[in-house]
């Protein structure tokens, strides 16, 4: 168990991923929204993630409104890949 | 432990729940069909047999530049921005039906194929698509998709009932599967937007 990724393992931090991995980009309404969190915390999470560089975030402007994008990035997605893996590794010996 | 699956099939799912894709997908059989049924009561001139035509292409490419204006103006401010991520079997979908296109119209337009002079042909296309309709609203559980499968199954003897040429029951099959798509999306729509109600203040993040 000591090997799974705790950035990953966090079910908050694994909620986003997941959001992410079906998505090219999506903004932080959207993931506010989705996971139910509320702003504060999500932007820690968003913040971790994006120190492990498992996301990449753009703050641009939609008009005169900021805009936060956030991708997964590639070490993210093959992060989340083998953490569900090994997760379902660990399962199956259950 | 969060359903990853589920969680990464979100994107798409919000989006098709805004009800915009139907709207718009909805709108272009209509003008496809209704600019059929123009083409037919004008007289037989080049001018007012191409221009119905071009005239439908344009509305349709309005129609989704509208479809993306709800988007931008509506529904992001909502509920978010996102940008779905194709998954590879739609992709591998896509690019079939655009190969079927390409393939299809140069061969309906060279040979008269006898399947495609037949009256069953639009019947049976309604049929086919009642079928996976039935399928993939039991599968999913969603049961407005099975209400379309029923009623596909009901227009199927309409269409082959007509009194028309296929070229007519082509038009009349996509009026009839355009509007019910049209309201569908629209509900949906009015359905979001009655839900998500405009955030008192931007999210900063």
């Amino acid at each position: 168990m000591d090997d799974v990724d705790r950035i990953i393992h966090e079910p908050a931090r694994l909620m986003i991923a997941a959001l992410l991995s079906g998505a090219k980009e999506a903004d932080f309404l959207f993931l506010l929204r989705e996971t139910g969190l509320t702003k504060g915390n999500l932007s820690s999470h968003l913040a971790k993630l994006e120190d492990a560089a498992y996301v990449e975030i753009e703050k641009t402007f939609r008009g005169k409104i900021p805009l936060t994008l956030v991708r997964l990035t590639s070490k993210g997605r093959a992060a989340l890949q083998s953490y569900r893996k090994r997760m379902n590794g660990l399962l199956r010996h259950l | 432990m969060a359903d990853i699956d589920k969680l990464s099939r979100r994107p798409a799912e919000y989006l098709a729940e805004t009800g915009v894709p139907l709207l718009a997908g909805g709108l272009v059989f209509l003008l496809l069909g209704c600019s059929i049924l123009i083409q037919r009561i004008l007289p037989r001139s080049f001018v007012a047999q191409e221009a119905p035509k071009w005239t439908a292409i344009c509305c349709c490419v309005a129609a989704l530049w509208l479809a993306k204006l709800i988007k931008q103006r509506a529904v992001f401010p909502r509920g978010g921005y996102v940008e779905p991520q194709p998954h590879r079997k739609t992709r591998i979908l896509v690019w079939f039906a655009v190969f079927a296109v390409v393939i299809s119209v140069p061969v309906a337009g060279l040979g008269r194929l006898p399947f495609l002079e037949s009256r069953f042909l639009w019947p049976a296309f309604a049929m086919a698509a009642a079928i996976l309709g039935l399928v993939t609203g039991w599968r999913q559980g969603t049961p407005s998709m099975m209400w379309f499968g029923l009623y596909l199954i009901c227009l199927a003897p309409l269409l082959w009932w007509l009194p028309v040429d296929n070229y007519e029951r082509w038009a009349w099959a996509q009026i009839a599967l355009g509007v019910p798509i049209t309201i569908g999306g629209a509900i949906r729509l009015k359905r979001f937007l009655k839900a998500h109600p405009l955030p008192l203040e931007s999210p900063r993040g």
